[in-house]
Formats: structure tokens, C-alpha cells, sequence
């Protein structure tokens, strides 16, 4: 039997289905269509040492940012390690990228930042931040689209993930859980430096292509039958 | 094909085609999201209004039978016009529904779950809260008030 012409497009959209898929973490995700591609908000950033900076003096190199809480016991000392294993196949942090620590707990203190550092034996070049000004936190959060809920003694649900910038601070990639696959973050570095393949760029698209050939099919179906229908009343 | 019928059949495909094209304006144009139902979390077992930032709240909303506790049992809680609040809802018994008027929060309460929606209260008012969801018989007196106060500038 020949395979009907018109089911093409449905078969592609049945599997670009599955591009848009995720693998999620606990919480709730962000959503990287509103995200991806949209340039974080230039905030006042202070380090475990209490010295302060712009975000956007880190223009220049790609930017990978683990949003964690320095008191947390389960999933962000496990982000932290793992991220601090897979760093170190790609390059050393300050030189070829930046890796920032960012706690989204808005009661953490600098002294926490520097606990944190000291408890996980992080490099110099490796910053552990907080954003200086609460309102600006939530500003950067919104931006990656960063959701957390709170938990009695001050624990919090979030997503395990980390975010890739690029070097103007546009984000370009998330990777989920709390271990980093090697492959999956060179990839999402090389990403974060700009090389991007031609068909990834068309990938957000890939929806739209499907939706069209859906409805292109749908369309020609009923063409199709209303055609043979004619025809066989005109024949009779 | 008869006329009428192909004329109807037009009228149908251009009318899905139509709505496609509304869902899409909503989740993009509009961003309007769908609530979120999470459930790898323990449902908390006391209302809880958090500010963790001037306009950025978060609020933990228990619903029983048969009022809503917003804030230690209370069921009225003041927020400043302007304020982003995290809603998050689970029910104590039964299920329960929640709907702040005039706005698109819509969530069920269900037990043993916590469901999620963001909203922003950009006008001043009083936002009442009603149950939505036959929960026995005080359930037409379930409800509950957001405050939403003028910011003096």
C-alpha cells in the first residue's frame, strides 16, 4: 500500500512534538519561550567578599549562572559540586567564562556567601553573589523565569537548573538536575559563545512548520473528499 | 456538495483557524499561563502571606471548609496596588475551588497537592475571593477578601 501523501506533514508534527519536551526538575520550570533570547537586567551584584558590581561588567565572556540558597542541604551543595566537576573539563572560570553562584534567598547575607564559598572550597574566580537590592533580585529571577516557593525553616522548593548567557548577558541556554552531563555542557557553552549551528536556529520554529502542515493537511483532506464526492455525483 | 453545505463547512474552517489563531495570541501576546499543579511538594498546613521583597509577596492559601486561611486563619489579607503575588493553594479536606474576582486566578484546592498561578494586582480595591467548587453545606459562604491598597507616592 502506498503511503498517503497528505499524512506527511502530520507524521513531522507528530514528531516536532516532542522537541518542545523538557525534562523538568521540582518546582516549577521556567518557561524558556518567554526567556531564551531576552537579555537579563543590568543588577547591582555583591560577592563573598561584600565588593560590589554590575552585572554587565561581566560583559564579554559567557556567563553560567546556578542560582542556589547558601543554607540548603539537599539539591544546591549537590548543583554546586557537580558544576564545579564538569567546570573544570571547559576552562578555568574569570578566564574563558564566569560562574556565578547566585542565592535567590532574600535574607541571605553576605557572611552566608562567604560561608557557602569556604564550604565548598570554590576558586577565587568564582564567584558566589547575592543581588544588593531585593527589588532588583526579583527583576533578575523574573528573567530567567526563576520561580520558588518557601518552606518552613527558611527551605525552599525551586527548580534545579543553571543558565548560560552569552556575552551580552542574553540567555541562551538552561540545563536541568543536579549533575551535568559533559556533552550537554559543552554543547550548551559552545551555544553561550555564539556558535550555533544553522538548524538550530530554526528551531524555534519548528512548531509554527508543524501547525502549518497540520492545517495544510486538514485542508487538503477536505478538498480531497469534497472532490471525489463531486465527482461521483457527477459520474452518477 | 450542496452550496449551503460548502458555504457552513468555509464558515467552520475559517472559524478554527480563527480560534488557533486567539490561543496563540493569548499564551504569547497576552502571556496569559495556565495554573500549574505541583506535586512533588508537602502541602503546607497553615496560610501564610510572605513579602520578600517591597512589591513581591507570596502567598500560601489553605482552604477548608469552609473559609480560605490566607495568613494564620485569617481570611483577609492587605497587599500595596502594584504587588506580584505568588499564589499557591492546597486544600485541608476537601476539594475546594478559588477564584479572585475580577482577575484570571482560577485554581482548584486539592488535597495532598499544591497548585500555582502568578498574578499582578495592579488596581486598588477590594478583590473577593469565592469558592467555586461544591464543598458541602457552608459552601456558599466561603469566602474571602484581598485588599489591594493605593500606594501613596
Amino acid at each position: 500500500m502506498r503511503f498517503p501523501a497528505p499524512l506527511i506533514p502530520l507524521f513531522f508534527l507528530f514528531l516536532f512534538s516532542f522537541a518542545g519536551a523538557q525534562t523538568g526538575g521540582t518546582g516549577i520550570p521556567p518557561n524558556e519561550s518567554r526567556t531564551l533570547g531576552n537579555q537579563v537586567p543590568d543588577v547591582v551584584l555583591v560577592d563573598s567578599e561584600g565588593k560590589e558590581f554590575n552585572l554587565y561588567q561581566l560583559k564579554g565572556k559567557p556567563v553560567v549562572l546556578s542560582p542556589i540558597y547558601t543554607h540548603c542541604t539537599s539539591a544546591c551543595p549537590i548543583i554546586t559540586e557537580s558544576l564545579k566537576k564538569t567546570v573544570g573539563l571547559f576552562g578555568k572560570p574569570g578566564k574563558d567564562f564566569y560562574i556565578l553562584s547566585l542565592t535567590f534567598d532574600p535574607k541571605d547575607s553576605i557572611a552566608d556567601l562567604k560561608r557557602f564559598k569556604r564550604e565548598h572550597s570554590l576558586g577565587k574566580e568564582w564567584k558566589v553573589v547575592m543581588v544588593k537590592d531585593k527589588s532588583q533580585l526579583f527583576e533578575l529571577l523574573d528573567a530567567i523565569d526563576f520561580r520558588f516557593a518557601t518552606l518552613p525553616n527558611r527551605e525552599f522548593v525551586h527548580p534545579n537548573l543553571i543558565v548560560f548567557l552569552d556575552k551580552d548577558m542574553v540567555i541562551r541556554k538552561y540545563m536541568y538536575g543536579v549533575t551535568f552531563d559533559r556533552l550537554e555542557f559543552a554543547n550548551a557553552l559552545r551555544i553561550a559563545r555564539g556558535e550555533v549551528a544553522l538548524p538550530e536556529k530554526f528551531r524555534g520554529y519548528l512548531f509554527l512548520v508543524g501547525m502549518l502542515g497540520f492545517v495544510g493537511t486538514v485542508i487538503f483532506t477536505i478538498v480531497r473528499i469534497t472532490q471525489l464526492r463531486y465527482r461521483r455525483k457527477v459520474a452518477a | 456538495m450542496d452550496r449551503a453545505e460548502r458555504n457552513a463547512l468555509t464558515v467552520a474552517i475559517g472559524l478554527l483557524l480563527f480560534f488557533f489563531v486567539l490561543i496563540v495570541y493569548a499564551a504569547k501576546g497576552l502571556k496569559i499561563d495556565l495554573p500549574t499543579c505541583i506535586t512533588d511538594v508537602q502541602p503546607f498546613k497553615e496560610g501564610k502571606l510572605i513579602q520578600h521583597a517591597p512589591n513581591r509577596y507570596e502567598l500560601h492559601v489553605v482552604a477548608r471548609m469552609w473559609y480560605f486561611d490566607f495568613n494564620q486563619g485569617s481570611t483577609e489579607i492587605e497587599i500595596p496596588a502594584g504587588s506580584v503575588v505568588d499564589i499557591y493553594l492546597t486544600s485541608a479536606d476537601v476539594v475546594h475551588g478559588m477564584h479572585v474576582n475580577g482577575t484570571t486566578v482560577n485554581l482548584m484546592a486539592i488535597p495532598g497537592t499544591v497548585n500555582y498561578a502568578r498574578y499582578k494586582f495592579e488596581k486598588p480595591g477590594v478583590y473577593h475571593v469565592v469558592c467555586h467548587e461544591f464543598c458541602g453545606v457552608g459552601h456558599h459562604a466561603m469566602q474571602g477578601k484581598i485588599v489591594v491598597k493605593e500606594v501613596e507616592r
